[in-house]
C-alpha cells in the first residue's frame, strides 16, 4: 500500500497538467458565456475539474512526504496554493447550481492555480526560468561588469569579513592581527608583522599561514572553523600574486584617444593582458615629435602611463616634465637622447626606473638612485689560466687566495715555490 | 555557376566564415589595442605579463666550438692525443665525415681560458672573447644545450623554426604573428647576414621564412649595400605622390580579389604594399648612420664602418631594437672548422667579439637590455676529438649535437650565471640538460607567451614553434 502510494505521489508531476489545463479553459469558456449571456458549461467539466485538482494535490501532498525537498519559500506557496485549488475547484463543483457564485469561485481557483504552478516551477526550474534569457540580456548592456582582475573590494574582503573576522576583527584581536581594514592588514600582527607585502608577488605570511597543513597548529583558518573554499583560496591566491592592491582597479583607457595615438604611428599596448595600464612608444616618429605634440595626445591617458619611451626625441626638453610629474603609474621612462637637463630631477627622483643616457642629465644626479648600473670600460679583471710559476695551463683544483684575489696553479708543488716569493711571479705577470 | 561559387567549397566556407566571424569578434573584443597599422592582419597579443618585448638573435652559422670558446675543460690537457674512451662515446652516430676515422684523439684546447667574476661564483671564458667576456655579469651561459640534428641544414630549421623538417615558421615569424610590430614604419623581423672568415655553409632564406603564416611575418632581409631592402625605392620618374596613387588602386583592386576568393596572401599582399611604402621613408634614416658618435662608432669597432661586416650589422640591430623591430636576427657564417681550427676560429672570433660586446654595452646604457632578450647561439658544438690530422697547435672538430654552449643576456635572463654542466670531454651533459624546445619556451615566456598557447591552425592541428615539448627553465629566469 505504501509503495503505491509512493507511486501515486510521483504521479504528481503527470497529473498537475490537468487540472490547470481544465480550471484554465473552463475560466476562459465561462468568462466569454458570462459576457454572452449564455448558460454554463456541462456539470460534468467541472467535476472533471475538481476530480483532477483534489488528485493532484492529494499526489502533492503524498509526493512532499518523500524526503529531499528543500523548505524553502517556493515550496511553501507551492503547497498552500495547490491544496487550495483542490478545494477551490471542489467549491466550484458544489457552488455550480448557483451560476454567479460558482463563476466567481472558478475566477479565484484559476489565479490560486496559476499561481500554484508558478512556484512549482520555481521549484523544478529555479527562478526566474522563463524570464532569464531577458534578464541576461539586459545585465550585459547595463550594469557594470564585476572586475577584469581581483580586488581587495569586491573579492578579498568578503572573504575575511565570512572567514576571518571572528577572530581578527574589530570584535577580537587573536595575536594583534585585524583583517578589516587595509591598514590593520598591512601593519599586521605582534609577531610577524604585515599579513601581506603590498607590491610582491610571492611572501606573504598570510598565505604561508593559510597552506599550512590543515593539522598544523598554525594552519588559519584553525581547524574546526570554517574553511576557505578552493574558489577563495584561488582568489587569495591571485591578489597576493598582483602584489596584494588595495586600491580600485585602473579603467580601461579612452579608446578614442588610444586610436589618436596609433593614427599617429605612436606604439600603444598594455602592459600585460589583464592590466589597463599602457606602454606607449614613440619609436616610429622620434625625430618628429616636440613637448606640445606629446602632451596634447598623453593628457587623456595620464592615469594609465606605466610605461613610456620618448628615446631619440631631440625637441622633447624640460617642458615635458610637469605632464610626466602628472602620471600617478609612471614605472620606467626612458628620455634617451632627449634634450631635457638637470631641471628635471626633481620629478625623475620619482620614477622607478628611467633611463638617461646622452642627455645633459647624468643618472648620478639623481637622489633616488639607489644604484647606479653604468658600463665600466677599461680594464677587465679576470683570473689567468695561465701558472705564474711554470706558465702551464692551470688545474682549478689548485687555487690559493693572496691579496683578496684567487690565483691558480697547474700542479700542487707551484704554490710552494710561489708563496717563497710572490711578488717575483706576480711582477712577472 | 561562376568561379566565385566553384571557389567556395562548403568546407572552406565554413572555415573561412568562422575566421572572419572570429576575427570580426576578436577585433572588436580587443579593441585596435592589438591590431598592426593599417592593413597589417592582427596579431595575438601576449598571454601575461612579458619580461621582454624584442629579441636579438646573433646566429653562429657552421656551429661555433664549445671546447674553444665557452666549456673550460683543463683536465683535457693530461688526454692529448689519446683515444676518446668508449664509456664517453657509447657508440654515438657520427656524421660521415668522421665515421671513417680509424681512431678519434682528444683534442684540448690550444687556447686559454680566463676567470671572470660573475654573479655565482666565477666563469671561465676562452681568451679568445676578450670583449664579450667583460659581459660576465650580464650574461647567461648555457652549457648544457643538445639538439636532435647532426648536420648544419636539418640542426638550423630546428634551432630557427622548432623542427629539423622544412616548413614550419621561422621563430621571428611567430614573434611577428604574435607581438606584431612596435613600429607602423618597420617590419617586425628583420634579418641581416655576414660573411665569416672560416668554412661557409649554405644558408637559405626558409630560416627566417613564415611557413604556413601569413607570408607578410617573414623576416626582412636587409642588405649591406645602398639599396638594403631590394627594389624598395621609386623607379626614375615616379614620385611619392604617384607611388601614393598607384598603391591605393592597386590596394583597391586587390581587395575585390580577395572579395572574391577569400585568399589570405592577397590581404598579406596590400599589408606588404602598405609596409614597403612607409619604408621608403624608415629605411634610409636607419640604415644612415652618420648621427652615430666616434664614442660609440669606437665601441663596435673599425669594421662597424664596413657595410655587411658583422659590426655593422650589429649597429643596425641596436638601431631596429630602438626604433621598436620585435625580432631581428644576425647570422654570422664561417664557424664550421673540421680542419685549421685554431687559425680558422681566431678569425671568427675577432670578426664578432667586440662587435658583440658592444652591442650588448650600447642597448643597457639605453635602458634596452632590461626588455631585449640577447641570444647568441650556434646550431649544435664541436667534438672533443679531432678530425684529421691532431698536433699541438693544430687540429679540427666535427658536429657534435649532444652537447654545447650559448648564451643570453637581458629581457628577464638571469645575469651573470651558468647553468648546466658537461663531463670532462665536453662530450656528454651530466646536468641541467636544455633542449632547443626549452629554450623557445624559455625565451616565449619572457616574451609573455605560454608556448602551449601560441598556436597556428594548419593541417588539421594546432601547431606551436615547441611542436608537443618544451619546458620553461625557470633557474635561468630573473
Amino acid at each position: 500500500m505504501n509503495l503505491l502510494l509512493e507511486v501515486f505521489g510521483r504521479l504528481h508531476p503527470v497529473l498537475l497538467h490537468l487540472p490547470i489545463g481544465a480550471l484554465f479553459a473552463l475560466g476562459v469558456y465561462e468568462l466569454r458565456a458570462w459576457r454572452k449571456g449564455d448558460p454554463p458549461a456541462p456539470r460534468f467539466w467541472i467535476s472533471f475539474a475538481a476530480c483532477c485538482a483534489a488528485f493532484t494535490a492529494a499526489s502533492g501532498w503524498q509526493l512532499h512526504e518523500e524526503p529531499g525537498y528543500i523548505e524553502n519559500f517556493a515550496l511553501e506557496w507551492h503547497e498552500r496554493l495547490g491544496i487550495a485549488t483542490g478545494i477551490g475547484a471542489i467549491l466550484c463543483a458544489i457552488l455550480y447550481s448557483n451560476t454567479l457564485r460558482y463563476r466567481k469561485m472558478l475566477l479565484l481557483t484559476v489565479s490560486l492555480v496559476l499561481g500554484a504552478g508558478y512556484f512549482g516551477g520555481t521549484m523544478t526550474h529555479g527562478e526566474d526560468f522563463i524570464l532569464e534569457p531577458i534578464q541576461r540580456f539586459v545585465a550585459l548592456n547595463t550594469s557594470q561588469p564585476p572586475p577584469a582582475t581581483v580586488t581587495y573590494g569586491y573579492d578579498i574582503a568578503p572573504i575575511f569579513k565570512a572567514k576571518c573576522s571572528k577572530c581578527h576583527s574589530a570584535q577580537k584581536q587573536k595575536s594583534e592581527l585585524r583583517l578589516d581594514t587595509p591598514e590593520w592588514i598591512l601593519k599586521g600582527g605582534e609577531e610577524e608583522g604585515p599579513a601581506v607585502h603590498a607590491g610582491d608577488s610571492d611572501g606573504h605570511p598570510i598565505l604561508e599561514r593559510i597552506l599550512l597543513d590543515i593539522e598544523d597548529e598554525d594552519h588559519m583558518p584553525p581547524e574546526g572553523k570554517r574553511q576557505l573554499t578552493d574558489k577563495e583560496l584561488a582568489l587569495i591566491k591571485e591578489w597576493l600574486l598582483l602584489g596584494a592592491p588595495f586600491g580600485p582597479p585602473l579603467a580601461a583607457a579612452d579608446p578614442a584617444a588610444i586610436q589618436k595615438l596609433r593614427d599617429n604611428l605612436v606604439h600603444v599596448q598594455t602592459v600585460s593582458p589583464d592590466s589597463n595600464g599602457l606602454y606607449i612608444d614613440f619609436a616610429a616618429t622620434a625625430s618628429e615629435i616636440d613637448n606640445q605634440i606629446v602632451i596634447e595626445m598623453l593628457t587623456p591617458l595620464i592615469e594609465n602611463i606605466v610605461e613610456l619611451s620618448l628615446a631619440r626625441a631631440k625637441n622633447i626638453d624640460d617642458g615635458i616634465m610637469p605632464l610626466i610629474a602628472k602620471m600617478p603609474r609612471l614605472e620606467i621612462l626612458s628620455l634617451v637622447s632627449t634634450s631635457i637637463t638637470a631641471a628635471s630631477q626633481a620629478t625623475l627622483d620619482e620614477i622607478a626606473t628611467v633611463h638617461l643616457f646622452d642627455t645633459a642629465l647624468q643618472p648620478e644626479q639623481l637622489e633616488d638612485l639607489l644604484a647606479v648600473d653604468l658600463i665600466t670600460e677599461g680594464v677587465i679583471e679576470f683570473v689567468s689560466s695561465e701558472c705564474p710559476v711554470t706558465g702551464k695551463i692551470v688545474d682549478p683544483k689548485y687555487t690559493i687566495v693572496y691579496q683578496g684575489k684567487e690565483i691558480l696553479f697547474c700542479c700542487p708543488n707551484c704554490p710552494k715555490i710561489f708563496w717563497e716569493d710572490p711578488s717575483k711571479y706576480l711582477d712577472a705577470k | 555557376m561562376d568561379d566565385h561559387d566553384l571557389l567556395i567549397t562548403r568546407r572552406r566556407f565554413f572555415g573561412v566564415g568562422a575566421a572572419g566571424i572570429g576575427g570580426l569578434a576578436l577585433n572588436s573584443l580587443l579593441g585596435p589595442d592589438l591590431l598592426g597599422m593599417n592593413n597589417a592582419l592582427p596579431t595575438t597579443g601576449p598571454h601575461f605579463k612579458p619580461t621582454a618585448k624584442r629579441v636579438i638573435y646573433m646566429h653562429m652559422e657552421g656551429a661555433p666550438s664549445q671546447l674553444d670558446l665557452f666549456d673550460y675543460k683543463p683536465g683535457l690537457q693530461k688526454y692529448y692525443n689519446q683515444d676518446l674512451p668508449e664509456s664517453i662515446r657509447q657508440g654515438q652516430r657520427l656524421t660521415g665525415m668522421t665515421s671513417g676515422q680509424s681512431r678519434f684523439p682528444v683534442a684540448p684546447s690550444v687556447f686559454k681560458f680566463n676567470k671572470y667574476a660573475n654573479n655565482q661564483d666565477g666563469v671561465w671564458l676562452s681568451e679568445l672573447l676578450p670583449h664579450t667576456a667583460s659581459l660576465s655579469k650580464d650574461m647567461c651561459l648555457i652549457r648544457s644545450m643538445h639538439t636532435d640534428a647532426i648536420n648544419h641544414e636539418p640542426a638550423l630549421t630546428f634551432f630557427n623554426t622548432g623542427t629539423p623538417q622544412v616548413g614550419r615558421p621561422s621563430f621571428g615569424a611567430w614573434m611577428s604573428y604574435g607581438l606584431g610590430s612596435a613600429n607602423a614604419n618597420l617590419p617586425a623581423f628583420v634579418v641581416m647576414l655576414s660573411q665569416g672568415a672560416g668554412n661557409m655553409q649554405a644558408l637559405s632564406a626558409r630560416m627566417w621564412g613564415s611557413g604556413f603564416l601569413p607570408s607578410e611575418h617573414q623576416g626582412c632581409k636587409l642588405r649591406a649595400g645602398d639599396d638594403p631592402v631590394l627594389y624598395l625605392n621609386n623607379p626614375a620618374g615616379v614620385n611619392r605622390g604617384d607611388r601614393r596613387k598607384m598603391l591605393d588602386m592597386v590596394a583597391e583592386m586587390n581587395e575585390l580579389e580577395y572579395q572574391r576568393s577569400f585568399d589570405p596572401e592577397v590581404r598579406s599582399r596590400i599589408a606588404q604594399y602598405e609596409m614597403a611604402y612607409r619604408m621608403q621613408m624608415s629605411v634610409p634614416e636607419l640604415t644612415d648612420i652618420s648621427d652615430e658618435d666616434d664614442a660609440t662608432l669606437e665601441m663596435y669597432g673599425e669594421d662597424v664602418k664596413t657595410p655587411g661586416s658583422f659590426a655593422s650589422n650589429c649597429l643596425r640591430a641596436r638601431r631596429l631594437a630602438e626604433r621598436g623591430v620585435r625580432f631581428i636576427q644576425l647570422f654570422h657564417r664561417g664557424w664550421d672548422q673540421h680542419n685549421n681550427l685554431p687559425n680558422e676560429i681566431k678569425g671568427q672570433t675577432s670578426a664578432v667579439d667586440r662587435a658583440q660586446a658592444a652591442l650588448v654595452k650600447d642597448l643597457k646604457r639605453r635602458g634596452l637590455l632590461d626588455d631585449t632578450i640577447i641570444l647568441w647561439a650556434g646550431e649544435f658544438g664541436r667534438s672533443v676529438y679531432s678530425q684529421g690530422a691532431l698536433t699541438k697547435t693544430n687540429y679540427g672538430r666535427d658536429h657534435h649535437p649532444r652537447c654545447f654552449s650559448l648564451w643570453l643576456a637581458g629581457g628577464g635572463i638571469k645575469p651573470g650565471i651558468v647553468y648546466g654542466e658537461t663531463d670532462d670531454y665536453s662530450y656528454n651533459i651530466v646536468e641541467n640538460p636544455v633542449s632547443v624546445h626549452d629554450l623557445h619556451a624559455t625565451m616565449l615566456h619572457c616574451l609573455g607567451f605560454d608556448h602551449k598557447r601560441l598556436g597556428y591552425f594548419h593541417q588539421g592541428r594546432e601547431m606551436r614553434l615547441t611542436d608537443v615539448f618544451g619546458k620553461v627553465i625557470k633557474p635561468i629566469l630573473k
